[in-house]
């Protein structure tokens, strides 16, 4: 049975039954973040009004019964919002917003969608112009361990310092104080890919930390590496994931290069979950494992067929067996691990040969 | 005015029944898995389908609350997923 929807849709979790009243969303959703001590969802994206609300600007919150709650109002009114995440540690519950609206990344009461102002870090100066919109937080991740924050987008310049699409950020657990920039820096960051599409541009899509929060993941388009980043040595992340390590002292501060990276032959990844189990991605990539440069139908001697989906062994950075293909014009752009498996959204029509269109469940054993 | 944490939020994942019981919540990063997930999706997760105007529809974000999944995108028609 299908039903007309707007953008959005609910379903329970255990039958996958879709239910009857639905929020109507006028425009994109990007990004869906549950409270479960308020029993309620954030919805965040480009849309301007939801079931005909007033204040239903590009950020709403849903109660568990799909109605939008009147008394949450973050007063956006352009841009978009592209990443949500509660942040619910010794500072206070908070929730925390990336994209362009506002100040690219900020802290709001959970329940008035207030500024608390935790954040204000002075996110500035886009790689290009309208490299997927102007300057943005595109997506972050907090460490499970509250203490840090880490986020990619278009953007070169945080606190006054130079962060080319990513910048660290310390969480103090004292809520009368402010997010740090951290020091934390991988300078190649600034270098360019071989893309010169402007949407290619700010090429770091997604990060995520493992469940220890002793090491983050952040994936990337842009196409392959320049020659010249590669003929100097420098490892740039272009079309290729790479892990990083969470810094505990000063001298991880400014890494030389990732702990490993994982090229994905030219094609971009859009997403990125860290399970301890598996570092899983998704994309548009028919490959990992690639040479630097390999591309296309010369994605190098090492390389194994991945098709849209892959998971990439948190130790070894290298593909692990699975591999249920899911081809995507696009790919996706979000992977949601909860204890019972991994939720995969996209554009793609298939999950391992059977019809799964733009969203499929892949249970744990 | 910013509540304190309460300590709800239970991540830990290490055996088979635990990850059986209800969890009300996870944040994402937070979510552990002892093994790789199956490669065989599960049967009957709602489908999206091509409809007016949107020929390649497409969904951005999922999450979770309670036994409620909810997703949003760009799509216009979703319907039950045939089981072959």
């Amino acid at each position: 049975m299908n039903v007309d929807v707007n953008n959005f849709v609910t379903f329970d979790a255990d039958t996958y039954s879709v239910s009857n009243d639905i929020p109507d969303f006028d425009a994109e959703v990007w990004a869906i973040e549950p409270y479960a001590d308020d029993n309620a969802v954030f919805v965040g994206g480009e849309f301007s009004d939801v079931d005909g609300v007033s204040n239903s600007d590009r950020l709403v919150k849903l109660n568990a019964d799909g109605s939008v709650d009147p008394s949450f109002d973050a007063s956006f009114n352009n841009g978009r919002v592209m990443d949500l995440h509660m942040y619910e540690g010794p500072a206070g519950d908070m929730l925390f917003v990336g994209g362009s609206a506002g100040q690219k990344l900020m802290a709001l009461d959970p329940d008035t969608g207030d500024n608390t102002g935790y954040i204000d870090l002075g996110i500035q100066d886009e790689v290009a112009p309208n490299a997927f919109g102007d300057v943005s937080v595109n997506n972050f991740a907090i460490s499970p361990d509250h203490t840090r924050l880490v986020a990619v987008g278009n953007f070169k310049t945080v606190a006054g310092q130079s962060r080319y699409r990513a910048f660290m950020a310390d969480l103090p657990e004292d809520s009368g104080q402010q997010a740090t920039l951290s020091e934390w820096y991988y300078q190649p960051f600034e270098r360019t890919c071989s893309s010169t599409v402007a949407r290619r541009l700010a090429y770091l899509t997604d990060v995520d930390f493992s469940p220890d929060s002793s090491y983050f993941v952040v994936v990337a388009t842009g196409f392959i590496s320049t020659q010249d980043s590669v003929d100097r040595g420098i490892v740039t992340v272009c079309d290729a994931a790479a892990r990083f390590e969470t810094p505990l002292t000063p001298g991880d501060m400014d890494p030389s290069q990732p702990t490993w990276i994982n090229y994905a032959a030219g094609d971009t990844i859009w997403s990125v979950v860290a399970t301890g189990a598996a570092v899983y991605v998704q994309g548009h990539f028919k490959w990992l494992d690639a040479a630097p440069r390999g591309c296309c139908d010369h994605p190098g001697p090492n390389a194994v067929e991945r098709r849209g989906i892959g998971a990439i062994g948190p130790a070894t950075g290298q593909a692990l067996p699975w591999a249920p293909a899911k081809p995507a014009r696009q790919g996706g752009k979000q992977l949601l691990a909860t204890p019972d498996g991994l939720w995969v959204v996209s554009d793609s029509k298939r999950f391992k040969g059977e019809p799964r269109y733009g969203i499929a469940f892949a249970p744990l054993p | 005015m910013i509540r304190r944490h309460r300590p709800s939020t239970v991540a830990a994942v290490g055996c088979a029944l635990v990850v059986t019981l209800a969890v009300p919540y996870v944040s994402a990063s937070e979510v552990a898995h002892p093994q790789v997930v199956s490669e065989d999706p599960a049967n009957t997760t709602p489908r999206l389908v091509p409809f007016g105007g949107e020929d390649r529809p497409y969904a951005n974000g999922i999450g979770q609350l309670g036994d409620t999944m909810y997703a949003g995108g760009s799509f216009l028609r979703s319907g039950t997923t045939a089981t072959t």
